[in-house]
């Protein structure tokens, strides 16, 4: 097992002091690798947060370009990386940030196999895209792997997030909240919508959060429940969820145990 | 007679005409004069407080600038044409009293009435902000607002990066940063401002280079001071709003003395360990002022009894989370959107995911904010102890 330099004891002396990190926890956040879906007004402050915390390694996967509509909230990027791959630009901010981290980027988009292949080579995974028949394919393929998946959503002044602990038998997953056939006669899409700037930034930073929870064993993460952000009047809910007995990705993962 | 003037005919007969000045003595007793040309048009001038509807989109925007529908519109164009057909549209929408006004802005503007030159967002700014102009809450007039706003971030660290990122993102037109220190390698777990080639330079000159790299449409002023009473009030005068992102507990009660004595909402924010919390202190908000921060905390702590001044732990994102707040409380009082957190308090604990409300009070002994008390004067209290930034 590698254990810190000294610089590195310094650079997350910050951390290193609370006793629920302390340096085993460190070193974990070292050796742990995060799949970013989406290097957006999602990912961007969750991969910056994760990158400055000293999470590893992270995969960002994003098959768009730098555009000048996205900069209102996308952070990871800047006016110069404007018809950059998102992977590439996010990349080079990620480490200017922290040279530690190791950043492998996957600029397509991930179908079937090639997307469960970068599920199950991460220790959890961020779910920070725009529209939800990716939503459905991550969630379904963190099932397979049985990887935690960390959930996040915003429109307009408002957001929400979840843990779906894919790695576990007994909990819900996004498809139970989010019948897929529901979904699809809405047409639900959110890229077109309009979003404050910082509402992102917020759900970014609590999907960051909870990764970290995650990954360090920390208590009181969201799995099984559903954190409801009104921005616009500062309230804050938490809606417990449950799994649906009908939820095909849960039954698939339950035959997947047997 | 031609399709158009039969059809004209008719909307002349149904709808009331009325001159310019019965159009603003009705604005006056507080109809919505509604001004539907295109922006071009209107770029020449349109008459003060007019909802400037383009036609083109009058039907999906009316509702949310004019939601009730027993309220008398006037409905202007540039000669009293296109403002029948726009009338009608509005009639059948369901508001009950729409008038047309003859002649339009041509004869309002001969006839010697008042009307200003509107600004606009130019073409990049429109694509640049298009998600914002999307949202009720914001919209055009609400980024040319952000666009012309000043605003003050004390401490470019753990809860000034991400404010100050995303409020320059976001664009209010000028940010100001007050912070004296340097970057350093152990900042960089949660300064995302900073980078580590940046490592060494001043954080004001280091947050300038990443904030321009993000929008070189704003202005951005730094400070690279520490922040005392002989200098308080000739920075914050030049701003509409103070975030306070300080880890010094002297600073802070400097901060709440300025902010009252000058009327300015203090968006103040701290961290520990796994926690968080945020509120606004604002004594002279016209909706409901709260108390300030000497009114929960009257004096800082004698040095002996003040909390170990040795670098607390925490987590990496909290600044983050805590910072992101602040940014959106600042563009909600900037653009008088939702419910700021003006006499109230949200706490976050990160190790049960749990964001709690509670309301701030008002101490009406305060010898600060309490109304009609005269200012009693700045302190500059001494250093609890080293800094430790």
């Amino acid at each position: 097992m590698a254990t810190m330099n000294d610089e590195q004891l310094l650079r997350y002396s910050r951390q290193i002091l609370l006793p629920e990190i302390d340096i085993p926890g460190q070193e974990k956040l070292l050796r742990s690798r995060v799949l970013i879906v989406g290097a957006g007004g999602l990912g961007s402050p969750a991969a910056l947060y994760l990158a400055g915390s000293g999470v590893g390694h992270l995969d960002i996967n994003d098959h768009d370009t730098v555009d000048l509509s996205n900069l209102h909230r996308q952070i990871l990027h800047g006016m110069g990386d404007i018809g950059l791959h998102k992977t590439d630009s996010a990349a080079a901010s990620l480490r200017e940030l922290n040279s530690d981290c190791r950043i492998t980027t996957l600029d397509r988009r991930l179908e079937d196999e090639a997307l469960l292949a970068a599920i199950a080579r991460a220790d959890l995974v961020i779910d920070a895209c725009d529209n939800f028949p990716t939503r459905y394919r991550i969630n379904a393929a963190c099932a397979t792997a049985r990887k935690p998946l960390v959930s996040g959503a915003v429109i307009r002044m408002e957001g929400q997030a979840s843990v779906f602990r894919h790695d576990r038998e007994d909990s819900p997953c996004f498809e139970c909240l989010y019948d897929r056939h529901a979904q699809d006669a809405e047409g639900g899409g959110c890229s077109d919508q309009g979003i404050l700037a910082p509402v992102a930034g917020i759900i970014g930073a609590i999907m960051a959060t909870e990764a970290i929870k995650v990954l360090l064993s920390l208590p009181g993460t969201l799995s099984g429940r559903l954190l409801l952000v009104d921005a616009a009047r500062m309230r804050f809910r938490t809606l417990s969820l449950h799994r649906d007995p009908a939820c095909p990705v849960c039954a698939m993962r339950a035959a997947a145990a047997v | 007679m031609k399709a158009k003037d039969r059809r004209l005919a008719e909307l002349r007969a149904s709808i009331p005409e009325i001159t310019p000045s019965e159009a603003l003595e009705l604005q006056n007793k507080g109809a919505a004069l509604i001004d539907v040309r295109d922006n071009e048009e209107i770029a020449q001038g349109s008459p003060a407080n007019a909802y400037r509807l383009g036609r083109s989109f009058l039907e999906l925007r009316v509702e949310d600038a004019v939601p009730d529908l027993e309220r008398t519109l006037c409905v202007m164009c540039a000669g009293g044409v296109r403002s029948l057909f726009a009338a009608e549209a509005l009639k059948r929408m369901g508001y009950r009293d729409v008038r047309s006004i003859a002649g339009g802005f041509n004869r309002w503007k001969n006839e010697g009435h008042p009307f200003e030159v509107p600004t606009f967002l130019s073409s990049e700014d429109r694509e640049r902000y298009a998600r914002h102009l999307m949202i009720s809450e914001v919209g055009e007039e609400g980024q040319l607002k952000l666009l012309e706003s000043r605003v003050l971030l004390i401490g470019a660290g753990g809860l000034g990066s991400p404010a100050a990122y995303y409020l320059a993102a976001a664009g209010v037109g000028h940010l100001g940063l007050v912070d004296h220190d340097v970057v350093d390698r152990s900042n960089l777990q949660r300064q995302i401002l900073h980078t580590e080639a940046r490592v060494g330079m001043p954080k004001v000159e280091s947050a300038r280079i990443a904030l321009e790299a993000l929008n070189p449409g704003i202005e951005v002023t730094g400070y690279e001071t520490h922040l005392d009473s002989s200098n308080v009030e000739d920075i914050f005068s030049n701003y509409d709003i103070i975030v306070d992102g300080t880890d010094n507990i002297t600073t802070r009660y400097l901060i709440n003395d300025a902010c009252v004595k000058l009327g300015l909402p203090n968006v103040h924010a701290a961290v520990y360990r796994f926690e968080g919390q945020i509120t606004v202190f604002w004594p002279a908000y016209a909706k409901e002022g709260s108390g300030c921060y000497r009114c929960m905390f009257p004096e800082p702590p004698p040095p002996e009894l003040a909390p170990s001044c040795a670098e607390a732990g925490v987590l990496g994102v909290m600044p983050g989370v805590l910072g992101l707040l602040q940014a959106v409380e600042t563009i909600k009082v900037l653009l008088d959107i939702g419910e700021p957190l003006v006499g109230r308090q949200l706490h976050y604990d990160a190790l049960s995911s749990q964001f709690t409300i509670l309301k701030t009070r008002r101490n009406p002994e305060c010898r600060y904010c309490r109304e009609g008390s005269e200012f009693p004067g700045y302190t500059d209290y001494a250093q609890a102890c080293a800094s430790n930034a």
